[in-house]
């Protein structure tokens, strides 16, 4: 990414952080700033509102349920590009806000064909090479990066019709545009999972952007040795034998 | 079914009238037959005002009521019935008998046809002549030296002005109607100025050529009095 | 439920006939009294138009011009030039694409007489249907953000009264009854145009390809409908709406709803990743794992 972009990403940082705060207590690190706790609750924000207007439209079953909370019909039809719009502007934002934690690189390929081991809960750590983000976090969000750009396109051809760009242009972006819909849901619900209930402790870091070390050393070891330089499955072990635990 | 003055019918343009009944639309009739085989089809959709194929039918027959030619009946009059029948209706008063001796070109005040134009009531006659128009750019061809009617009423406002070749008034244009306006009398009206909004004119492919004219374009027609 | 075997008596016989609009382009004149009457019974506002080299009234028909005649001129090899005129409104196909495109509840319904009516209450204006018709018929009204078309005047077919376009029409290339009735007709015809008339390939225009309309035409040339003002001679639905609204919707959409289950049944059964250290094991507990 251009420096351009650098320059700018830090700005909006710096200009959160005056605006926010973020409260690191003793046995935490510094996990997400305000910026991007901000950026990220928007895009969640409009992900939903896009989301269940979008359902609205999308099967006449669901239409009765999920038009009413927007006002009938064609309201829901109205806004609904209109949270789109608002759903892509910010997710671009959170894209170059986290283009560079968000590389792709062998560890994550390598984590990923040890998919088995995360769902199936035999290992309790992290492998060693995880960083700020694993595999499975780059995965999704390079899914998103991909479902907005289809979202937008089909999307803008479904706003301006068949008259602007075609009766099949119409026909086609309309299954596209589902297709994505119906992937990124799938995609959230496991987020929403393992940022919850799935992994206890994960919650406050986008709440109130800090995390126990614990939770660090656990699930991005790499990460935690760069920013305190202490060996994570050391500092699990000494944690263990001074009978620290983290509370359910 | 005539037009009534108790408000029980409706009528947009007399000329419609009678043309849909409770029997419906009769124009639309496409009944076949022709019992006189004298090509007058009765049920064939309709003509205004009675349904009436031949105008002045009566003149069909002598002056006792009695066809001239039998192989050709058209109406006749019927002595039992006291009125006049026949194969088509008949344009003559149904219950005038043959000894009242009634015209049976009745639209004339004289009660039969001319042949020539009586004084009085035309300029011109006492026969019928072909004449170019005013503004012909030809010469007529039966009398060139007498092209138009001698007897036509011309104006000698500053605005009577005609229009010759030499001055450039090579193109004959004629006016006609339209199904979507009345004359110019719908041209404000809504409906029919959507139907066709612009005045517009019909020019032959080659002239348009000629002339360098595309369809749609906007084009000045011109004559000596205006354009 | 009867005593005897097979189905029962009656079963699947329709009690409404299906109506069905009969088009002569042959003996149509062009005269526009459809054009009128449809707007007069339909009480539709007046709308600018412009002369455009032709005798039609607008390009194609509007939000509130429902149905419009299509002027064509066709030259023949000789030379010669036919003037053709086609009514062009909407078709009320058997299957219509523009109710397979529409995701709205009962936004557009299909009666059993086979007319397609607009319900413009529950229209949404997404405008799906414009792209599903495959006669460009459905038109949006930008001010109302709905839909109109023709609704083969429904509302006076429901009294027993025929359409306002067929009882306005002066030549009777318009009829109006059963789709059985017109079809008998117009085939009638179409075989007369062939026999007494030199119309070799004079035909009926009702596609299959979407299970027949209640609209059909007499074509001079049924080989060509495509010269009467752009008629698509095998008129489809787009085949992404027929896949996507009735198979991958439901499947996605259920396949999708299983992440939920699928990630709350991981919940309950392997559970959530704990930071570590865990608090040690109970002595003797057995960690079943199966």
């Amino acid at each position: 990414m251009s420096t351009a972009v650098e320059r700018f990403d830090d700005k909006a940082r710096a200009t959160f952080d005056r605006i926010g705060q973020t409260e690191v207590h003793e046995g935490e690190l510094l996990r997400h700033r305000v910026y991007t706790r901000f950026l990220h609750w928007m895009v969640a924000l409009f992900f939903f509102l896009a989301l269940f207007s979008g359902f609205g439209i999308y099967l006449p079953w669901l239409f009765r349920w999920f038009t009413p909370i927007f006002g009938g019909g064609p309201l829901s039809r109205l806004m609904h590009p209109w949270f789109g719009l608002g759903f892509v502007l910010f997710f671009g934002l959170q894209m170059l806000n986290w283009v560079k934690p968000m590389m792709w690189t062998p560890a994550d390929t390598k984590w990923m064909k040890n998919l088995g081991q995360v769902l199936g809960g035999k290992e309790k750590m992290e492998p060693p090479e995880t960083g700020f983000f694993n595999g499975g976090q780059k995965a999704q969000f390079w899914e998103i990066v991909a479902g907005s750009a289809v979202y937008l396109v089909t999307g803008i051809i479904l706003w301006f019709g068949a008259r602007t760009f075609g009766r099949w242009a119409v026909a086609v972006s309309y299954v596209l545009h589902d297709i994505s819909a119906v992937i990124m849901l799938g995609g959230i619900f496991i987020h929403i999972y393992l940022s919850t209930i799935g992994e206890p402790g994960t919650f406050p870091a986008m709440i109130r952007g800090a995390v126990s070390e614990a939770w660090a050393w656990t699930f991005h070891p790499a990460w935690y040795k760069e920013v305190t330089g202490r060996d994570p499955v050391q500092a699990c072990e000494e944690a263990r034998r001074r009978g620290q635990f983290e509370s359910k | 079914m005539w037009l009534k003055d108790d408000g029980t019918t409706l009528s947009g343009n007399w000329l419609y009238c009678g043309s849909w009944t409770e029997a419906g639309a009769l124009t639309q009739r496409r009944g076949t037959e022709d019992p006189s085989e004298l090509g007058i089809y009765p049920n064939w959709a309709w003509s205004w005002p009675a349904n009436r194929r031949v105008l002045y039918n009566r003149a069909s027959c002598d002056g006792n009521g009695k066809p001239w030619d039998p192989s050709r009946r058209q109406v006749w009059w019927d002595e039992a019935k006291q009125s006049w029948i026949g194969n088509d209706v008949p344009d003559f008063k149904a219950d005038s008998t043959p000894k009242d001796h009634m015209g049976p070109f009745i639209m004339n005040p004289e009660g039969v046809g001319r042949l020539f134009v009586p004084l009085g009531a035309m300029a011109d006659g006492p026969f019928s002549e072909f004449y170019e128009p005013i503004e012909s750019p030809i010469a007529n061809p039966l009398h060139p030296n007498q092209s138009s009617n001698p007897v036509v009423k011309k104006y000698k406002t500053d605005l009577d002005k005609y229009g010759t070749v030499d001055q450039g008034f090579n193109v004959i244009c004629t006016t006609y109607r339209l199904t979507e306006h009345y004359h110019y009398w719908t041209k404000n009206n809504p409906m029919n100025v959507q139907l066709v909004p612009e005045p517009f004119v019909e020019v032959p492919a080659e002239l348009a050529d000629r002339m360098g004219i595309r369809g749609g374009e906007n084009v000045r027609v011109t004559s000596a009095r205006s354009q | 439920m009867s005593g005897h075997s097979g189905e029962a008596p009656g079963f699947g016989v329709q009690r409404e006939p299906e109506v069905c609009k009969l088009i002569d382009t042959t003996i149509c004149m062009g005269c526009k009294a459809c054009e009128v009457a449809c707007v007069e019974w339909n009480d539709m506002p007046f709308g600018p138009t412009t002369f455009d080299n032709t005798y039609q009234t607008m390009p194609e028909t509007r939000w509130n011009f429902w149905n419009l005649i299509k002027f064509n001129e066709h030259q023949r090899e000789d030379g010669t030039v036919q003037w053709l005129m086609r009514k062009d409104q909407c078709m009320h196909c058997a299957d219509p694409g523009c109710l397979r495109a529409c995701p709205a509840d009962g936004a557009i319904v299909q009666y059993v007489n086979g007319i397609v009516d607009f319900q413009q209450e529950n229209c949404i204006g997404c405008e799906f249907c414009v792209s599903g018709c495959p006669y460009d018929i459905p038109k949006f009204n930008p001010a109302t953000k709905k839909v109109y078309k023709c609704t083969l005047c429904s509302d006076r077919v429901g009294q027993g009264l025929e359409p306002a376009c067929i009882k306005a029409c002066p030549t009777g290339c318009l009829k109006f009854g059963t789709k059985e009735d017109m079809k008998y007709i117009a085939e009638e015809r179409a075989k007369q145009l062939r026999e007494n008339f030199g119309f070799a390939q004079a035909g009926v225009y009702d596609p299959q390809s979407i299970g027949g309309t209640h609209v059909v035409y007499v074509l001079h040339d049924a080989s060509d409908p495509e010269r009467y003002g752009g008629l698509p001679k095998d008129p489809v639905i787009p085949w992404s709406y027929t896949v996507w609204k009735w198979l991958a919707k439901p499947v996605l959409g259920t396949l999708s709803l299983m992440g939920l289950v699928g990630v709350l049944m991981h919940y309950v059964s392997v559970g959530p990743r704990r930071p570590q250290p865990e608090p040690p094991l109970k002595e003797g507990t057995d960690v079943h794992r199966g």
